[in-house]
């Protein structure tokens, strides 16, 4: 896979035409060809469907435009932003991005809007002065950031502990169902009238979660319905999935910390929390060693530890099993 | 530049050394350094420096590091994607992901807290039933996408659009000067705004950092005379607003970021910025082109309205704010 490809791929989508597409890309139709042929090979699977009256994407060509417009752009913005370093254009704030002492922290997607505050309660309280950097990722690309000091402490779900010397749980999390208040049923909280909730669409969540979470969405699924469901939204983060619940227009249910910043006032959907006994999860905060030379990491895990325990408490309170 | 060279890159950043990496991905010392110098050229800056004790990461290198992690990342989960869709006849979730009658709908990232409910009530209006599927990135990933046909809704500031595209002006945008409450307080014509100075300055890394730029200098020589020396790096407007709620430092950011937080007290204090800082217009675009699966137009027209209905005096309220 390289660039070229990408670039021709996503050409091509444009232009719905191969030949539009050559002539875009100042190359000849059979290098133009070739190009996507090796992309597709590559992947292993078909992008491109060559009809006669033209060209069009296949179903998983749809799924990786979306992919290759993003990998070529976040590309592209790297490249320029380095350039201007190398011809000295650089000023002090493109300076700062890369600069090496500031604490940089990782939160995972889920419990980002979530974490965010005591998060950065807690580093205030412990490092006033620090300097910092906050990433939102997926749990196991935090884990590997970490691994490859792009990262000094993160907060992260997992399903058992992680074998990692500098790590503290934070707290075990609950699930909880989300359920609109407008437009639909009221579920009762042993869930047994959850079967009205089959029809209408779940908020699922794209790339990452979907693929790490598949197994346990489809157990909770069979838990609920007997059956995986027919109709999704799909989004790529928790507020979204929030807006949409609130809105009356889908379903979905995540980890009860991941709500736990909207409790503090009278929640905008049905909030049922259950316990399926094949899931357990847990919420660790995990550091890299060569970080500790420049912050006190340990001490700010903890202090971390301490303000999601607080916010977990009150969270368990507002929100009891029904 | 090829994927094979990213993850090349990872992989010595992660073993700190040539050969160990090299061992890791089954190929020759002198391959990886290879791989690794063209890179190097193609980027123009060097990226590892070699000492006696093994290798490090220039700054440039920690830069391109963080990009080099989500690249590749991206690009193994949309393969895993797809061939876990080309297998599994069965797995429904991941065949509803890559389904295409479903109406994708992308809002720019600075404003995604504000406008995705406005957007919602708007959608479902018009057609309760549809399935959605919403992308909240940059303006100009979102143009690019409707461009070439992978969004057929979207919100998001005026780019260079595309020959595909079809827009509708929403508003203009502003920029707010927002900073916690414990801070000394700023006079709204900003004249004593240098006392901020040596306070950190929330900065958005990846395309806002191009794009805000042009905000930012010109904003940091005329109220402060010059960049200031402190930072916090963020992606995202939900960091930066929570960093400045929780007085750990101030920025400039779109008055459509808080829109959403005018309904309570807001969490810090607010300053809009006059149009000579800049003034963004906000438009609703959708492909050109008839989509046989959903009424755009009349999509677009429905979202046009009910954001218009809630924007329209965005700027006079957070003016309303400014006093207090």
């Amino acid at each position: 896979m390289d660039m070229e490809g990408l670039h021709s791929f996503i050409a091509v989508a444009r232009e719905k035409s191969i030949s539009k597409a050559a002539q875009s890309l100042h190359v000849t139709q059979p290098t133009l060809s070739a190009r996507l042929r090796k992309l597709e090979e590559g992947l292993g699977v078909t992008l491109l469907e060559r009809g006669w009256e033209g060209v069009r994407l296949t179903r998983a060509g749809q799924l990786f435009l979306s992919y290759s417009v993003s990998l070529l752009r976040e590309l592209q913005e790297a490249a320029a932003l380095l350039k201007r370093r190398a011809a000295r254009e650089l000023d002090r704030p493109i300076e700062a991005v890369a600069q090496a002492n500031r604490l940089r922290i990782g939160i995972e997607s889920f419990f980002y809007p979530a974490f965010l505050k005591p998060v950065v309660a807690a580093v205030r309280e412990v490092v006033p002065e620090a300097e910092c950097q906050i990433v939102r990722e997926a749990s196991d690309h935090l884990l590997e950031r970490i691994g490859c000091d792009a990262l000094d402490l993160c907060i992260h779900l997992a399903y058992k502990p992680p074998e990692l010397p500098h790590s503290v749980q934070a707290m075990t999390d609950g699930v909880v169902l989300l359920v609109p208040r407008r437009h639909y049923p009221r579920i009762r909280d042993d869930l047994s009238n959850v079967s009205l909730l089959k029809e209408k669409p779940f908020v699922l969540f794209e790339h990452s979660p979907l693929l790490r979470f598949r197994e346990v969405t489809e157990k909770v699924f069979h838990y609920l319905f007997g059956v995986v469901p027919d109709r999704f939204h799909i989004v790529s983060d928790v507020t979204v999935t929030v807006d949409i619940v609130a809105g009356g227009f889908g379903y979905t249910f995540v980890p009860l910390s991941s709500i736990a910043h909207l409790l503090d006032r009278p929640l905008p959907f049905q909030a049922i929390r259950f316990e399926p006994d094949f899931l357990r999860l847990l919420v660790f905060t995990t550091w890299s060693a060569s970080a500790s030379s420049l912050h006190p990491v340990g001490a700010i895990a903890e202090a971390i530890r301490d303000r999601l325990r607080e916010q977990a408490a009150a969270a368990e309170d507002l929100t009891r099993l029904g | 530049m090829d994927m094979e060279t990213v993850h090349s890159f990872i992989a010595v950043a992660r073993k700190k050394s040539i050969s160990k990496a090299a061992q890791s991905l089954h190929v020759t010392q002198p391959t990886l350094s290879a791989r690794l110098r063209k890179l190097e050229e193609g980027l123009g800056v060097p990226l590892v420096e070699r000492g006696w004790d093994g290798i490090r990461l220039t700054k440039e290198g920690r830069f391109f590091l963080s990009y080099s992690i989500q690249l590749f990342r991206e690009l193994e989960e949309a393969s895993a994607l797809l061939r876990t869709g080309a297998v599994s006849e069965l797995d429904r979730p991941i065949k509803a992901v890559t389904r295409a009658d479903r109406l994708r709908i992308g809002i720019e990232s600075m404003f995604f807290p504000a406008f995705t409910a406005p957007v919602i009530r708007a959608i479902r209006r018009s057609n309760p039933e549809t399935d959605c599927h919403f992308v909240c990135r940059s303006s100009e990933l979102l143009m690019h996408l409707v461009d070439c046909g992978g969004l057929d809704l979207c919100v998001h500031y005026a780019g260079a659009g595309g020959a595909n595209v079809r827009s509708a002006p929403l508003m203009d945008d502003r920029f707010v000067l927002i900073y916690p409450s414990d801070y000394p307080p700023v006079a709204s014509d900003l004249h004593d705004a240098g006392r901020l100075k040596d306070k950190p300055f929330v900065l958005f890394d990846k395309s806002p950092l191009l794009v805000f730029r042009d905000v930012t200098e010109p904003a940091f020589k005329r109220l402060f005379g010059g960049a200031p020396d402190r930072f916090h790096i963020v992606s995202d407007v939900e960091a930066a607003l929570e960093i400045v709620a929780g007085g750990f430092g101030f920025t400039f950011i779109p008055a459509t970021s808080i829109f959403h937080l005018l309904d309570g007290s807001l969490p810090f204090r607010v300053v809009l910025l006059g149009p000579d800082f800049l003034s963004m217009p906000v438009l609703v675009s959708r492909p050109a082109a008839e989509s046989p699966l959903h009424p755009l137009a009349e999509m677009a027209e429905a979202v046009l309205e009910e954001l218009r209905a809630g924007a329209s005096d965005l700027l006079e309220r957070i003016r309303a704010r400014e006093a207090g």
